[in-house]
C-alpha cells in the first residue's frame, strides 16, 4: 500500500481506473483527456473527457464515460455532442449538466442511455440546453466549472469573463460575482470550482495561482495560495473538492499533484500520483500482447507511470474517497485515513 | 520612419530568423539599428516564449500527445505564437539536420522532448548538442542504438553521425564508421511503457558498462579507449564538420543550395562564405550563437533577399503570423495542422534519415496548389485583423487618389516588400482595374475596394516570386 500520511491523516492509494482510449465496453475502457467528473447518490461516476477538442473527424473522441468506482465500464454517452466539454455535474433530478467552453453554453442529458462505441445518437442526445454567449449579467463566455447546490440550483464558472454565476437548473438568473485582476474576489480565467456541505463556494482561479472560497452570495472568505515551505505555491490550479472533513482538495495542474489543505488554509500534504498498478483496463489490454507482458515487467522504475499527468478535476465520493483526473486518460482514487497513526518502528530499526 | 530599404531588410531577416511578422511589427523594429534586431534574435531568453499553458489547459492533447497531429499542432502553436522566433526556427534546422521520424519512434510524446532538446541547446554549443542527442531517447530508438552491443555493433547510429549529422561523405571510412558505433555500445535506452496502457511516460536513456566495448578503437587518425563523447570531440575537430554543419546553416538561412546527398560532387553557392562561416564556428569553440550572428551580420545574408523557396512549416507558420489568425486555442487546429503535410513537410516525421529535399524540390504541381490555396484563403478572409490591417493601410496610403497600379504596388510591398516581374505586375494592374474605377468615399466604394485588395493579396500569393522568402 502507498501511503501519504501528514496531521494525523492518511490518504492510501486504492486503485487506478480507465486508460487513454476512445473506448468503452465492460472489460476495458477508459478516458481520452478527462477534464472533471460527477459522482452521483447511488457512486455512478460520470466521467468527461476532453477529446481532442478540435471540429475533425475525431471530435467523437469527447464524451461521458459511465463507470462504477471499482472500474465497470458501463458505457458511453454525449458522443458527438461538444467542442471544448469543460465541466460535469449531476442534478437532484439525475440528469447531467456539461459546460462547454466553445459553444457557451451549458448541455443536459439523460443519465440511463448509453451507447456501445463506437456508436451515437445521430439525432443528438442532449435533452436540453441553456446560455448563450456574451458579457451581460446572465450571458456565459467559457463557461467551465459548474456545481449544484443543496437546493439544486447550478452555479458555474463563467471563465471567459471571470467571474461565478448562479443559475436555477433551468437557466434562469440568479446572481453573480466576480471581475477580471487579482484582487480578492477578482479572477484570472478561473476554472473548476465546488460547494463544500455548508454552501461555501470555492474556485479554482487559475490564472491567479490559487483558489478562492466564497460564501452562497458570493462575499470573498478566504484564498488557498499554498505556502513556501511546502514544494512552492500552486501553479495554474485547476479544480477544487471538500471532503465531510473540510479538508480540501486542490488539483495543482502546472504543479502536477493534488495540494491538500486544512479547512482555514493551512497545508496538510500533496499527492503525487501512485498509480504504479495498472488499472483493470490496462491489466485487460497488456494481457492480450505476451510480448507486452514481458517488456512491462522489465521497467526498472515504474513511479513515472504512477505520476499525475496534470490533474484536472477532482470529486469525493460517499466515503470520502478522493477521485482524481489524470489527463493520461485514467482516474486515481485514495482512500482517506481520518484516523491515521503512524508505525512506531523499534529503535534498533532505525 | 524607417525607410522602405530598412524595412525590406527587416523583414527578410524576420522571414529567414524566425517566422515572418506582421508589418506593424516590421516597422516598429526597423525603427532600431539592424544589428540590434539581431541581437535581440540571439537572445531569446529576453523574449517571452509562447504561452503554452493555455495551450495545454484548452487542448490537453497538444501535450499528452498520442498522435502526430496532436504533436505538430503542439509546434506549429509555438512557430505562430513564440516571442523568441529564432529559438524556434533553431529547433526546425536541427530538425531538418538530425531528421528523425515518428513513423518509426512511435512516440510523439518522445519526438516532442528531442525538438525541447534542440528548442533549449540549438543557439548553444554544437559539441554539446551533439552529445544530447546521441543519448536522446527519440534518436536512440530511431538510429537502432538500442542494437548496438558490444559483441555485435550495430551502424546505423555511428554511419548516419558522420553521414548526415556531422561531415558528410567522403570524409571518413567504413573502418572510421565501424570504430565510432563501437565507441557507443553500451548508450541505450530503458524500457519503454507501452503508451495505450496509461499514456505517455518518458523513455529513459540508460548506460549500460557491461555492454560497452572499453578497446581501443582507431577513429579518424586517432586511437584510444574511445567513448562516445570522445568520438564527438575527435569529430568536431574535424574540418569536414565545419563545412558541413556550415552549408546547412547557409542553406537553411541565407539561399537554397543542392540537395545534402550532392554536397561531395557539387561546391556551395558562396564557398567564401561558408569559409568565412567556419572560421567562426571554431574560433568560438562551436558555438551556434556566434556564428549565428555573424551570418545575420553578413553582407552575403542581407544580399540574399527571396533566394529561398520557404518550407511548408515557413509558409504556414509565416502566413498565420502575418494575418494573426490562429494565435489561440481553437478548434480549427485539428485541420490547419494537416497544412504543412499537404505541401509535403509533416513535421516530426521526415520521410527519412536524410530529412526533407529543399529548395526547388518544395515545390511540384501539387504542393503548389496547396500552398497557393492556403495563403490565399487566408490573405482574403477580411475577418482576420491581419488582413484589415493591410487593408487599412493600403486604403491610408494614397487617399482618394487610388489607382490600380497603386493598389497593386502597396499590396506588393505589404506583404513582402516584394519584388515581381514587370509582366506579373502588369498582369496584376489589369486585374485591380479589370472592376473600373476605385473609389473610397463611399460604402460600397470601399468594400469594392477592400475586396480588390484582398484578391490582389490571393493573387499575389500564387506569384512565383511569393514562394521564396
Amino acid at each position: 500500500m502507498i501511503t501519504t500520511a501528514a496531521a494525523g491523516r492518511a490518504w492510501h492509494f486504492s486503485h487506478a481506473l480507465g486508460r487513454p482510449t476512445n473506448e468503452h465496453n465492460g472489460k476495458t475502457g477508459g478516458y481520452r483527456y478527462p477534464v472533471d467528473l460527477a459522482v452521483a447518490p447511488d457512486d455512478i461516476l460520470y466521467v468527461l473527457s476532453r477529446g481532442l477538442g478540435t471540429k475533425t473527424a475525431f471530435y467523437d473522441f469527447g464524451r461521458i464515460g459511465k463507470t462504477t468506482l471499482d472500474e465497470e465500464h458501463l458505457g458511453d454517452f454525449a458522443r458527438r455532442e461538444f467542442t471544448w466539454p469543460a465541466g460535469i455535474a449531476t442534478s437532484q433530478d439525475d440528469r447531467v449538466f456539461v459546460t462547454d467552453e466553445w459553444e457557451h453554453h451549458v448541455a443536459i442529458f439523460p443519465t440511463d442511455v448509453v451507447y456501445p462505441f463506437p456508436e451515437f445518437n445521430p439525432d443528438g442526445e442532449r435533452i436540453g440546453q441553456w446560455g448563450e454567449a456574451g458579457s451581460e449579467p446572465g450571458q456565459l463566455s467559457r463557461p467551465s466549472g459548474i456545481e449544484f447546490d443543496a437546493d439544486d440550483n447550478v452555479y458555474i464558472v463563467d471563465s471567459g469573463n471571470d467571474r461565478v454565476q448562479k443559475f436555477t437548473k433551468d437557466g434562469e438568473y440568479i446572481l453573480g460575482w466576480g471581475g477580471s485582476g487579482s484582487e480578492p474576489g477578482q479572477f484570472d480565467r478561473p476554472w473548476g470550482m465546488t460547494i463544500d456541505s455548508e454552501g461555501f463556494v470555492y474556485v479554482a482561479d487559475w490564472g491567479n495561482n490559487r483558489v478562492q472560497k466564497f460564501t452562497p452570495g458570493g462575499e470573498f472568505a478566504l484564498s488557498f495560495e499554498g505556502t513556501k515551505d511546502d514544494g512552492g505555491d500552486l501553479s495554474h490550479p485547476a479544480n477544487v473538492a471538500v471532503d465531510s472533513d473540510g479538508d480540501v482538495y486542490v488539483t495543482d495542474w502546472g504543479n502536477l499533484r493534488v495540494q491538500i489543505y486544512e479547512p482555514n488554509g493551512d497545508v496538510i500534504t500533496a499527492l503525487y500520483g501512485d498509480a504504479v498498478k495498472l488499472s483493470k483496463a490496462g491489466e485487460y489490454i497488456i494481457r492480450r500482447d505476451s510480448s507486452t507482458i514481458v517488456a512491462f515487467r522489465q521497467v526498472k522504475d515504474l513511479t513515472p507511470m504512477g505520476r499525475f499527468e496534470r490533474p484536472t478535476g477532482i470529486e469525493i465520493d460517499h466515503q470520502d474517497r478522493v477521485i482524481v483526473c489524470d489527463t493520461r486518460g485514467r482516474l486515481q482514487v485514495y482512500a482517506k485515513d481520518k484516523a491515521f497513526v503512524a508505525p512506531e518502528l523499534k529503535a534498533e530499526l532505525l | 520612419m524607417a525607410g522602405r530599404e530598412e524595412i525590406a531588410l527587416t523583414a527578410h531577416l524576420m522571414r529567414r530568423a524566425g517566422f515572418g511578422a506582421p508589418r506593424g511589427e516590421i516597422e516598429e523594429l526597423a525603427e532600431r539599428s539592424y544589428e540590434d534586431v539581431v541581437e535581440l534574435l540571439l537572445n531569446p531568453q529576453d523574449q517571452p516564449d509562447a504561452d503554452m499553458d493555455t495551450l495545454y489547459r484548452y487542448h490537453p492533447m497538444a501535450e499528452q500527445t498520442l498522435t502526430v497531429l496532436t504533436g505538430q499542432v503542439n509546434w506549429l502553436y509555438r512557430m505562430v505564437t513564440t516571442g523568441r522566433p529564432l529559438q524556434e526556427k533553431m529547433a526546425l534546422f536541427w530538425h531538418h539536420v538530425f531528421a528523425t521520424g515518428n513513423s518509426k519512434v512511435e512516440s510523439v510524446y518522445q519526438m516532442l522532448k528531442q525538438v525541447q532538446l534542440f528548442r533549449e541547446c540549438g543557439m548553444g554549443n554544437y559539441r554539446d548538442l551533439l552529445v544530447r542527442l546521441a543519448q536522446d531517447p527519440a534518436m536512440l530508438y530511431w538510429l537502432d542504438q538500442n542494437e548496438n552491443h558490444k559483441r555485435s555493433p550495430n551502424e546505423n547510429w555511428g554511419r548516419e553521425l558522420l553521414e548526415l549529422f556531422s561531415m558528410g561523405t567522403s570524409n571518413y571510412t567504413e573502418k572510421d564508421v565501424f570504430e565510432c558505433s563501437r565507441a557507443f555500445t553500451g548508450w541505450t535506452l530503458g524500457v519503454k511503457i507501452y503508451e495505450p496502457l496509461c499514456g505517455p511516460c518518458p523513455w529513459p536513456f540508460e548506460f549500460h558498462p557491461e555492454d560497452h566495448d572499453v578497446g581501443v578503437k582507431s577513429f579518424l587518425g586517432h586511437e584510444g579507449r574511445f567513448d562516445g563523447e570522445d568520438v564527438i570531440d575527435v569529430i568536431v575537430q574535424q574540418p569536414a564538420c565545419h563545412r558541413f554543419i556550415m552549408r546547412h546553416l547557409y542553406n537553411f538561412f541565407v539561399a537554397d543550395e543542392p540537395q545534402v546527398p550532392a554536397w561531395p560532387i557539387e561546391p556551395p553557392r558562396d564557398p567564401d562564405a561558408i569559409r568565412e562561416l567556419c572560421g567562426v564556428f571554431v574560433e568560438s569553440d562551436y558555438e551556434m550563437t556566434p556564428v549565428l550572428r555573424f551570418l545575420f551580420n553578413a553582407s552575403f545574408f542581407k544580399e540574399a533577399q527571396y533566394q529561398k523557396v520557404r518550407n511548408p512549416a515557413e509558409v504556414v507558420a509565416g502566413t498565420l503570423r502575418l494575418t494573426g489568425d490562429m494565435n489561440a486555442p481553437d478548434p480549427r487546429w485539428g485541420d490547419l495542422v494537416n497544412q504543412t503535410g499537404y505541401m509535403g513537410q509533416s513535421l516530426l516525421d521526415p520521410p527519412s534519415v536524410e530529412g526533407w529535399h529543399t529548395g526547388k524540390e518544395w515545390i511540384n504541381s501539387g504542393v503548389l496548389i496547396n500552398r497557393v490555396n492556403f495563403m490565399a484563403d487566408q490573405v482574403r478572409n477580411a475577418d482576420l485583423p491581419g488582413v484589415r490591417d493591410i487593408v487599412e493601410r493600403v486604403a491610408a496610403s494614397n487617399g482618394h487618389g487610388m489607382t490600380p497600379e497603386h493598389l497593386v504596388d502597396e499590396c506588393l510591398d505589404l506583404l513582402g516588400p516584394l519584388e515581381v516581374k514587370e509582366g506579373t505586375r502588369a498582369e496584376l494592374v489589369e486585374q485591380a482595374g479589370a472592376a473600373g474605377p476605385i473609389e473610397l468615399e463611399t460604402e460600397a466604394g470601399y468594400n469594392d475596394f477592400s475586396n480588390r485588395v484582398e484578391e490582389m493579396m490571393a493573387l499575389i500569393a500564387g506569384t512565383r516570386e511569393y514562394q521564396f522568402g
